[in-house]
C-alpha cells in the first residue's frame, strides 16, 4: 500500500477472504497431542496474561505458531505489553480495526470486532471504521488516530499535523507507543493473511460488524 | 517500487530533516536494565558497548516494557532466528527501502557488511526482485517482502518457491520478520530519529 487511505476502501469481503483464507492453512497447526509440555505452558501462559483461563481448545494460530517457539514468544510478549500499554483499550482497538480492515485481514477484523466490542465501539462505529478517517462522526482524537493508521499504512510515517492532533491528548510515552503498536498488528496481518491461518470460534472474518 | 536517488535524498529530508518529535531522554537517565539490553542486541552483530547509546535506544527508553519487548525481539531475531542471516538481512534491507526508512536502511547496511552482504547486493535490493543477478531463491524472498508491502499477503507462487528450501520455522519467520522491521520503520520513521553518528542512510551501500 503506498497510498494514504483516508476514506472507504474497496473491499470484495467474499473475494479477498476466499483468497486469503484459502482451501487450507498453508502450515498445517500441530495437533494439542503433539504440544510438547514447555509449548503448551507457553501458549497457556500467554493466554492468561490476556484473560483467558479455559485452555481445552488452543487456537489454529497458536498451535501453527509454536512450531516457531522463540519468534511465538517475541511477538506474544509485545502483544501481552500493548495489551496492558499505556493507549487506552478503546483507543487501540480503534487502530486495530482500522490496521485489520486496510489490511484486508479476516481474522484480525473478526478478532478485533469482538473484542473492540468488549471495550464499548458500537455496532455503528465499528461500520464506520471501514469507511475511515475523513467518514463523519469521529470526534476529533479519534479521527488522528485512524488517520495515523492511514499514514502509517500509506507513508510508514505520520504526518507534522497528525502528530500535531494526537499530542493534543496523548503524553510521549503514548506517542511512542503508536507507531509501533500499528506496526505490530500490520505484521500480524502479514503473518495470518500469509499462513492462511484459519478462522476459528465462529469469526466470520472481515463480515463482522 | 525503486526511489531515485534524488527521490530518496528528498524523503530523507522529510524523515529525518527536521528535530525529533519527543527528546530522547538524557544519557545518565538511562539505567542499567536499559544498558543491559542494549549490550545483548550489539554482542551477536561484534558491537562493544559503548558509554553512550545511541539516539534510537535514548528515545525507547521512555517507554520501558515496549523497549524491552522491541530489543528482545531484535536479539531473537540476530540469535535464533530460522533463517539464514545474509537472507534475514537481504530481506530487512528491502524493508526498509519499501518503507523509505533511512536509519533502518544504514543501520542494516553496517549490519549486512558483517554478512559478506556487498555494495553490488544492496544496489541490486534498491532494484528489487526483477534485478538480475538474484539466485531464484533470493529473488522469491525479496519479492515476498514486496507483496506484504503491497498486498499484505505473499502469493502462491512465491511462497512455492520459497517452500522448496525453506521448512516451517523459516516460512513462519518470512512474514513475522518483514512485519517487526517495517513496524521498527513505522516509529523511527514517525518519531525523527536523526541518523546514527556514522550513517549517511540512504547513501550508504
Amino acid at each position: 500500500m503506498s497510498r494514504i487511505e483516508s476514506g472507504p476502501i474497496t473491499v470484495d469481503a467474499a473475494g479477498r477472504q476466499a483468497h486469503v483464507i484459502g482451501p487450507a492453512p498453508r502450515i498445517a497447526p500441530l495437533s494439542q497431542a503433539e504440544m510438547d509440555p514447555d509449548a503448551l505452558a507457553l501458549c497457556i501462559a500467554i493466554r492468561e496474561s490476556v484473560g483467558v483461563f479455559e485452555h481445552s481448545v488452543i487456537p489454529d494460530y497458536m498451535l501453527t505458531m509454536v512450531k516457531h517457539p522463540e519468534l511465538f514468544r517475541c511477538q506474544m510478549d509485545m502483544g501481552t505489553v500493548l495489551f496492558q500499554g499505556s493507549i487506552p483499550p478503546r483507543e487501540r482497538e480503534l487502530a486495530v480495526l482500522r490496521v485489520g480492515w486496510l489490511t484486508r485481514a479476516p481474522y484480525e477484523w473478526g478478532q478485533h470486532v469482538t473484542i473492540a466490542k468488549r471495550y464499548g465501539l458500537s455496532d455503528a462505529e465499528v461500520e464506520r471504521v471501514t469507511q475511515g478517517s475523513s467518514a463523519e462522526g469521529w470526534g476529533a482524537h479519534e479521527a488522528a488516530i485512524l488517520r495515523g493508521v492511514e499514514e502509517l499504512l500509506g507513508d510508514h510515517a505520520l504526518s507534522d499535523a497528525t502528530w500535531a492532533a494526537l499530542a493534543e491528548t496523548w503524553n510521549e510515552q503514548q506517542l511512542i507507543e503508536f507507531p509501533m503498536m500499528v506496526g505490530q498488528y500490520v505484521a500480524t496481518a502479514f503473518v495470518q493473511n500469509s499462513l492462511r491461518t484459519a478462522l476459528d470460534n465462529g469469526n466470520p472474518g472481515l463480515t463482522r460488524r | 517500487m525503486s526511489m531515485t536517488d534524488q527521490q530518496s535524498e528528498a524523503r530523507q529530508q522529510h524523515i529525518v530533516g527536521a528535530p525529533m518529535r519527543v527528546p530522547p531522554l538524557p544519557q545518565d537517565a538511562l539505567g542499567s536494565d536499559v544498558r543491559a539490553l542494549v549490550a545483548r542486541i550489539g554482542k551477536p552483530l561484534g558491537y562493544e558497548p559503548t558509554a553512550e547509546l545511541t539516539t534510537y535506544f535514548a528515545l525507547m527508553a521512555h517507554h520501558p516494557a515496549l523497549f524491552r519487548c522491541n530489543i528482545e525481539t531484535g536479539i531473537m531475531f540476530f540469535t535464533q532466528s530460522a533463517l539464514p542471516p545474509r537472507e534475514r538481512e537481504l530481506a530487512v534491507l528491502r524493508t526498509a527501502w519499501l518503507a523509505g526508512a533511512p536509519y533502518e536502511w544504514g543501520e542494516h547496511v553496517d549490519i549486512g557488511r558483517r554478512l559478506n552482504i556487498t555494495p553490488d547486493d544492496t544496489d541490486r535490493v534498491r532494484l528489487g526482485p526483477d534485478a538480475p543477478g538474484w539466485s531464484d531463491h533470493e529473488r522469491a524472498l525479496l519479492r515476498a517482502v514486496d507483496e506484504l508491502v503491497a498486498n499484505q499477503m505473499i502469493t502462491d507462487a512465491t511462497w512455492a518457491n520459497l517452500a522448496q528450501t525453506y521448512t516451517a520455522p523459516q516460512l513462519i519467520e518470512v512474514p513475522a520478520l518483514v512485519g517487526q522491521y517495517f513496524a521498527v520503520a513505522m516509529i523511527q520513521n514517525s518519531l525523527r530519529v536523526p541518523l546514527a553518528r556514522t550513517s549517511k542512510g540512504f547513501a550508504e551501500r
